[in-house]
């Protein structure tokens, strides 16, 4: 019996079921429209580090509002939203990749959320 | 007279280390940062399902009465026209001279380059292209740090011009090697190393790693004078220990087919049925129709079970708790730990972290010795056979590492896919002076290019799999070590007690919520 061929067939076998089994088992709803806060006072973010979950294909406003100027910044997607002191804009982006991102404020290096983004 | 050298070398090299780790910044912000999303509940548990049924398949199998052999499908690749060019003088002097290259770009970019670690093409280079995608090539295709090692190529080159001007009689010393070294300073040296990549803050600091690359340059030529370029890269030169163990585990060897030429060559390698593996000093001096490039199953490499020293083994034990150790700094249970360990080490100041990390790097090798250890004894308990847990210990240690190998190939994919690209950028604008050579400077990492389900994928699929050799690799051990089925069977329960768990940690690693520690 050639051993070394025996563990291999069986191994690509079992992981190719696997495969397909797990593909099968997710699906994800079709893409949709999400809207988060971020309010920035007092040298933290309001009700705590966030963090934002949404799915691969979604539409994600964040508002965000702070009370001293600050350089918003969404690491991956890398996006830079300068806000000035007592005012709100807000950002816009297609969640076309998927991954775990920090928002953060520039000036302070400091993470005010964490945007999910699931397959 | 030697081992004094040794260890002025190697005390000099630590001192000038703590030296630099006392006076270095904070590690700059933005490079090597990871997008991972923690697996979600079904891939760990459909993974160790998979790991403990097949781990039972392998038992099975191996109460039927399993032979294994001593031989192995090879397919050699390097005759004809093909072959000559692929070991000619031409193409591997190219890919030394690739390896010099990167290296005094290294030194360059590292010493003169911007102190922005993202924009410095020395920090891609060490923690991507070297530590993550030399190691993904030397396990996966073959060990190609033995040309790309710029080390070697540059002595290579000092020996030559020293032949030229005769000075053969005086340099390089060649004194021999104490044979009680052993492995222990590739050992040190690579201890230095994952103490570097897991634990020094200042890790991304291009002029650090320029410092770090420069010293090792000093100690390594050093001890190329001294011992021998040869000698002393096969057992204290620490990449080439750490990539030839990797490099085990690939589907690629090289073997000459005499026994006279095996036997006469300077380095002590193993000769098998007339044939010696691997072994590269051999290889270069073999006659061309003695010697082949081979394709081989893969994990065959770890098969060799004589001749581990206990030095080989600390080494192969420090690479597993290495590997795991940096996966396990990005979990919240060691963030817990470290914030609670905090106020003791206050009054290092600065350098706080560097020192907790520390202390958890070598308790995590502690750790793993110990485990290893212990349970080599519950082996030979299980075994009901008398031998010495010294012997046990280093003929098993090897079929630990498709473990160590599988989490390490996992833990990087999406890291080597995403933060890879900054090599696209970075040739174009090397230092961060705002050069533009090759018009790619404005190159913007891409992030769809890996989904974050199939890093999922991989990543289980990889466990699952490295999981399965080495259990392979270790039955087929035990059937050698022991001398009745059944003695090996028995022996495998705690071994097989101990893989499962090892590679659920992995797993349990990967499944963690990543926590970003600044």
């Amino acid at each position: 019996m050639r051993m070394q061929l025996v563990p291999e067939k069986t191994i690509s076998t079992l992981a190719i079921a696997f495969t397909v089994l797990i593909l099968v088992a997710c699906s994800s709803d079709g893409p949709t429209d999400r809207n988060f806060s971020i309010e920035f006072a007092n040298g933290e973010p309001v009700g705590g580090v966030e963090r934002f979950t949404a799915n691969q294909g979604d539409t994600i406003n964040i508002d965000l509002s702070t009370d001293e100027s600050a350089t918003f910044h969404i690491h991956g997607y890398d996006l830079e939203f300068e806000v000035e002191a007592g005012s709100k804009d807000s950002i816009e982006l297609l969640a076309d990749a998927t991954g775990r991102f920090a928002i953060e404020i520039e000036e302070l290096e400091q993470d005010v959320a964490f945007l999910e983004i699931r397959p | 007279m030697n081992m004094r050298w040794q260890y002025a070398a190697a005390g000099l090299t630590l001192a000038i280390t703590f030296l630099i780790a006392m006076s270095s910044p904070v590690a700059a912000h933005g490079f090597g940062e990871r997008y991972d999303l923690p697996f979600p509940l079904p891939y760990y548990l459909g993974g160790a399902g998979l790991v403990v049924a097949l781990s039972f398949v392998i038992m099975g199998m191996t109460a039927r009465q399993w032979e294994p052999d001593d031989e192995y499908p090879a397919i050699a690749i390097s005759r004809g026209f093909v072959g000559s060019i692929m070991s000619g003088t031409v193409m591997t002097w190219s890919v030394r001279l690739i390896g010099i290259f990167a290296f005094v770009l290294v030194l360059i970019a590292g010493f003169y380059g911007t102190p922005v670690s993202s924009r410095n093409i020395s920090v891609v280079i060490i923690w991507v292209v070297f530590w993550v995608g030399l190691a993904y090539s030397s396990a996966l295709i073959g060990n190609i740090w033995v040309l790309l090692n710029p080390w070697d190529s540059i002595f290579r080159i000092f020996e030559a011009v020293v032949r030229l001007v005769d000075l053969g009689r005086v340099i390089p010393l060649n004194r021999p090697y104490p044979d009680r070294l052993s492995y222990w300073p590739a050992f040190t040296l690579f201890l230095g190393f994952a103490w570097i990549e897991s634990s020094f803050t200042g890790s991304s600091t291009p002029k650090n790693l320029a410092t770090f690359v420069a010293i090792y340059s000093f100690v390594t030529f050093t001890g190329m004078f001294v011992f021998g370029r040869q000698v002393w890269l096969r057992q204290a030169e620490a990449f080439t220990a750490f990539f030839s163990l990797l490099a085990r585990f690939s589907p690629t060897e090289v073997a000459v087919t005499d026994r006279t030429v095996c036997e006469t060559c300077s380095s002590d390698c193993e000769i098998h049925q007339d044939v010696c593996v691997d072994c590269y000093e051999c290889y270069e001096i073999a006659p061309r129709d003695t010697r082949n490039l081979y394709i081989r199953p893969y994990a065959t490499g770890l098969r060799t079970v004589e001749r581990i020293s206990t030095s080989q083994m600390a080494m192969v034990l420090t690479v597993l708790a290495t590997v795991s150790f940096d996966g396990f700094t990005a979990t919240s249970e060691w963030v817990g730990f470290f914030d609670r360990l905090l106020p003791f080490f206050d009054s290092f100041g600065s350098h706080t972290g560097t020192v907790i990390n520390s202390v958890g790097l070598v308790a995590m090798i502690g750790v793993f010795v110990s485990a290893y250890i212990v349970l080599i004894q519950f082996v030979i308990m299980a075994s009901g056979e008398e031998l010495s847990a010294g012997r046990v210990a280093r003929k098993f240690v090897l079929s630990l590492v498709p473990i160590a190998l599988a989490y390490h190939l996992a833990h990087f994919f999406s890291f080597l896919l995403i933060q890879g690209q900054l090599v696209i950028p970075l040739l174009s604008d090397p230092l961060g002076h705002d050069w533009d050579l090759f018009g790619t400077a404005d190159y913007v990492i891409e992030l769809t290019i890996v989904n974050v389900r199939a890093t999922w994928l991989i990543s289980v699929a990889a466990i699952v799999i490295g999981h399965i050799f080495a259990v392979y690799l270790a039955h087929m051990t035990a059937l050698k070590t022991f001398t009745s089925t059944k003695a090996a069977l028995h022996s495998q329960y705690p071994m097989l007690i101990l893989m499962v768990g090892y590679t659920m940690v992995g797993l349990w690693i990967l499944a963690q919520p990543i926590v970003n520690t600044e």
